[in-house]
């Protein structure tokens, strides 16, 4: 470390030196499109903080602006080390075995971050009982550092709330699948550690939590399956559960960060046609984006002065990941014209006394089907075309079955499996839609159902493609994405069996409803104004 | 066949022996499923991240007679050994955040990537002391359905993504329609090469969710454009689409081809191919799903040996219609490369053994038994085991496997012998 470190000092004196007056040298580079709704910022001059050998990344700006904590893997593994903006200077904060990393600040001037260590095979770590995940740490000035959290599990990418009471991180504590979640911790005390949003399953997870500078949401990256992009997602602080993607599903978007007063999220960013990744802006009320000119190479991971006038942040250009800073002026978008109102929520069939009855009141009687199912031939009412949709229904099973069994589907010329509610093997509930192409997408309920009750479920598509899935009025934890098929007249609907008679639910059907939008009670999806303004709240 | 007609190929197999070759027992072998084999007292059995652990593997899979020994390179486009290709970013969750953590207990925690010493060398040493052809099983994707097998150097060259007919870009796997990418696939074989690999055998099943709805990159899309005039069809398995992205991958193993010649040593393409039907036609499940026309690889030369993973047999005559496939697929090789028929115990595509045992009702045993004489008499070079984990082949397999590969069907019987 000692000589990564001389390397450091030499080089970033003269560096800084250099970018003095980077303040005052904008360049005027705007790069964004010339729209009225456009987030117009102008760029300065790219400077370098760092250089030498080794990647430097993940930097995050003190508190009080004198400083710069990153990670560096100079000496092989991942160490956490602080630069001082003045001078140059470099310090080691946690060195040595071990992989430290993702630093950040506390409004005390302390550091947490995440460190794992792992000299032993799987299989040795495993027989002997010894701690192989990630845990939290905190750095002290004085040198001191004490463990926050350790386990057999991953926790990473912290965050310090602006008061200093408690840190937000990504975390697979409990999970089982390719996940994790996100978690909160008191910074000092005795508290545990507390789930926040719990996410696990196959490929879902939130990383790089963060609250807002005034409190009030909470911001971190999504991935909603192995297929889809990482999507920046805010919540409200008390309600992680109705949480909005901010960033488009053809763009792969993480690391967000907030500026200091809150308006904009810096983020790293590629959409198709980019150079590579780049740092980008957002304006989260209107989803303006735009992505800043840094030349050559990847630009990554950025994160804002106290001031919110420059953005220090990661960039390749010379063969390493190295940090360069950069001033930033952003005018905020002009104001945007109303959101053009919703489609107005609607029942448009219900199953009444045998008959499937759309909202005109015609009747489709149902034919029955062998051990007790229905079929219903070319119901009105369920061309639901791109919008929100809802299928509820109350079901119950009488015996559970060793493979999939059917409780209700939707036929449809794009797809003969255009939506289904059914029961799994492993006896939970499904809700599945479909995606432009036909692909499978679907939410399995957080737990099995019982045999021999009723069972309400309530499976919606909302507008932007995203399922939810609700049992017995409860949010059930499964996250999907891109189901954004657009459905014709249906061509059937089968209650307790497959469009073609198979797969036949041992139970029945007690209520069915769909219908357009949302039933009442269920939030619609959020949308930026009902999030930041608190607009049009159920 | 009758008992006495089988004595009667055996007699004339072996008065044959001297210079016909060995009918191939080929095993695919994925050290990583046996990670988290226990005992009944809890005792994980194989540390695959040390060298007796990998030799106890070998000697596991040895057990069902193959001779042929393909050791899996990657899960995804996590590589297993210490690759300077791959090396950064971290190949491991969380050290790379976008890496979604694999949490299974001993399975999340194995880092392949930076064992010493390099798994893949050790491994492909060991198996050509033991007399055994070494080689290479390496899946055609560059993700193993997790965010955690995303390769590192596709996440460092996001301009290499693919992209869907509506824009939407996919960190899963770089096109090979850029030169960049090519390049960087053919510096991965240089990697398995100095490694010792004789065979190379690139699994066109397991694509780890890619297909030609991922191909509409800029490169792809202007090609079109200039040959058509038009836009390209938005349904990525149109067939004129799926030729279209066929002629980029034909040209990526073309390249392989000649990367692999290059090395001066006689290394063996394999490809293998699946949902198999017999009969060539634009419904061929490779090129649909795959953009890979398998059939133009093998009739130009670019590959030495196909391996058939599965095959469309009918449910109402499963062993008829097996050797009709089996009979139109080695027509079609003969004369042009090696073919390689399915003993396969997984069930993915729900044509393997169990999938034969419920259609027949026979034992696994059975059924591998008449697999592999089927792969036999038809004239194929051998058989591939895909995979041999711990004990899913049973006792009761392998010792029938091993009966057949070391008696009867040890030669590769010629095709004059065919009735």
């Amino acid at each position: 470390m000692n000589k990564l470190l001389r390397s450091h000092v030499s080089s970033g004196r003269i560096l800084t030196a250099a970018s003095a007056g980077v303040a005052l040298c904008l360049a005027g580079c705007i790069s964004s499109p010339q729209t009225d709704r456009a987030l117009r910022v102008r760029c300065g001059r790219m400077t370098a903080l760092t250089d030498g050998p080794g990647h430097d990344t993940e930097a995050v700006w003190s508190p009080d602006g004198r400083r710069i904590a990153f990670q560096t893997d100079r000496q092989g593994d991942w160490d956490v080390a602080v630069l001082d903006v003045a001078d140059g200077r470099v310090t080691p904060v946690a060195a040595g075995a071990g992989h430290a990393c993702y630093p950040a600040w506390t409004p005390d001037g302390r550091l947490v971050y995440a460190f794992g260590h792992h000299p032993m095979t799987a299989v040795q770590a495993a027989r002997s009982g010894a701690d192989c995940g990630y845990g939290l740490r905190v750095w002290r000035p004085d040198g001191g550092t004490s463990e926050r959290t350790q386990g057999y599990w991953r926790d990473y990418t912290p965050s310090v709330t602006a008061d200093g009471a408690f840190v937000y991180y990504a975390s697979t504590r409990g999970n089982s699948g390719n996940s994790a979640g996100v978690w909160r911790v008191p910074l000092d005390g005795e508290a545990r550690a507390a789930c926040v949003l719990p996410l696990d399953g196959g490929t879902v997870g939130a990383v790089q939590p963060s609250l807002s500078p005034d409190g009030r949401f909470l911001l971190w990256a999504q991935l909603d399956g192995f297929r889809e992009n990482w999507r920046l997602t805010a919540a409200a602080a008390t309600n992680l559960q109705e949480s909005l993607a901010l960033t488009p599903v053809e763009m792969s978007a993480y690391a967000p960060r907030w500026s200091p007063d809150g308006r904009l999220i810096a983020f790293t960013g590629f959409r198709a046609g980019d150079p590579g990744w780049g740092v980008y802006l957002l304006e989260p009320r209107s989803g303006e984006l735009c992505r800043l000119a840094t030349g050559r190479g990847h630009a990554r991971s950025p994160a804002w002065s106290p001031d919110g006038r420059e953005l220090v942040f990661e960039n390749n250009r010379s063969g390493f990941y190295k940090l360069y800073r950069m001033a930033i002026r952003c005018d905020p978008p002009r104001a945007q014209p109303a959101e053009a109102p919703l489609r107005l929520d609607r029942v448009e069939a219900r199953w009444d006394a045998g008959a499937l009855v759309d909202a005109e009141g015609t009747r489709v009687p149902g034919a029955q089907q062998a051990g007790g199912a229905l079929r219903f031939e070319r119901p009105a009412g369920l061309d639901f075309g791109e919008g929100a949709f809802f299928v509820d229904l109350t079901l119950v099973v009488d015996r559970h079955e060793p493979d999939t069994r059917i409780a209700a589907v939707g036929q449809y010329a794009e797809h003969a499996l255009g939506w289904q509610v059914f029961v799994r093997e492993n006896r939970r509930l499904f809700f599945n839609a479909r995606g432009p192409d036909g692909r499978f997408i679907g939410i399995e309920s957080d737990e099995p159902v019982q045999a021999g009750r009723p069972v309400r479920v309530l499976g919606i598509r909302d507008a932007d493609g995203s399922m939810r899935l609700y049992v017995d009025g409860r949010k059930q934890a499964g996250r999907a994405s891109g189901a954004t098929l657009c459905y014709g007249p249906a061509l059937s609907v089968c209650f307790g069996q497959q469009w073609n008679g198979g797969m036949r639910l041992n139970g029945k059907v007690l209520a069915f409803a769909c219908g357009r939008g949302y039933p009442p009670g269920v939030p619609r999806i959020m949308t930026p104004a009902r999030l930041f303004d608190g607009e049009g709240a159920p | 066949m009758k008992h006495c007609g089988w004595m009667v190929v055996i007699v004339l197999c072996g008065a044959s022996a001297r210079g016909v070759e060995r009918f191939e027992a080929a095993a695919l072998v994925d050290s990583f499923d046996f990670a988290q084999v226990k005992e009944r007292d809890g005792r994980v059995l194989y540390d695959t991240e040390t060298e007796a652990g990998n030799i106890a593997v070998l000697d596991h899979v040895l057990l069902t007679g193959a001779r042929t020994i393909l050791w899996r390179n990657c899960g995804g486009a996590t590589v297993r050994y210490r690759s300077d290709e791959e090396r950064w970013p971290w190949v491991e969750a969380p050290l790379d955040k976008r890496r979604l953590p694999d949490n299974r207990p001993v399975y999340g925690w194995l880092r392949y990537y930076e064992t010493e010493p390099d798994i893949l060398r050790h491994m492909l040493g060991v198996c050509r002391e033991r007399g055994l052809r070494a080689g290479v099983h390496g899946p055609f994707e560059e993700t193993h359905w997790a965010s955690w097998t995303f390769g590192a150097w596709n996440f460092e060259h996001p301009q290499f993504w693919g992209v869907t007919p509506r824009g939407q870009v996919w960190a899963g796997r770089c096109s090979l329609a850029y030169p960049d990418v090519v390049a960087h696939k053919l510096r991965l074989a240089d990697e398995l090469l100095a490694r010792g690999m004789d065979h190379l055998f690139v699994d066109l099943w397991r694509t780890g969710g890619w297909s030609p709805e991922y191909e509409y990159v800029a490169p792809e899309v202007a090609r079109w454009r200039r040959r058509h005039g038009t836009e390209p069809p938005q349904d990525p398995r149109d067939p004129r689409w799926c030729r279209h992205v066929a002629e980029t991958t034909h040209a990526y193993f073309v390249a392989l081809r000649a990367r692999l010649a290059a090395s001066g040593r006689p290394v063996r393409l394999m490809i293998g191919v699946t949902e198999v039907d017999g009969i060539e036609s634009d419904e061929d499940v490779t090129l649909l799903t795959r953009g890979v026309d398998w059939r133009r690889l093998v009739r130009e030369g670019v590959v030495d040996a196909v391996v058939v993973m599965s095959a469309k047999w009918d449910e109402r005559a499963p062993f008829e219609s097996t050797r009709a496939i089996y009979r139109h697929v080695a027509t079609f090789c003969a004369g042009r490369c090696e073919v390689l028929f399915p003993v396969t115990q997984y069930d993915f595509t729900k044509k393997g053994i169990p999938s034969y045992c419920r259609a027949t009702r026979l034992a696994p045993e059975t059924v591998a038994g008449e697999l592999v004489k089927l792969a036999w008499e038809e004239g194929g070079d051998g058989i591939c085991m895909e995979c041999v984990d711990h004990n899913n082949y049973a006792p009761a397999t392998r010792d029938t496997l091993r009966r057949l590969l070391d008696g009867p069907c040890r030669w590769k019987r010629t095709r004059a012998l065919t009735p």
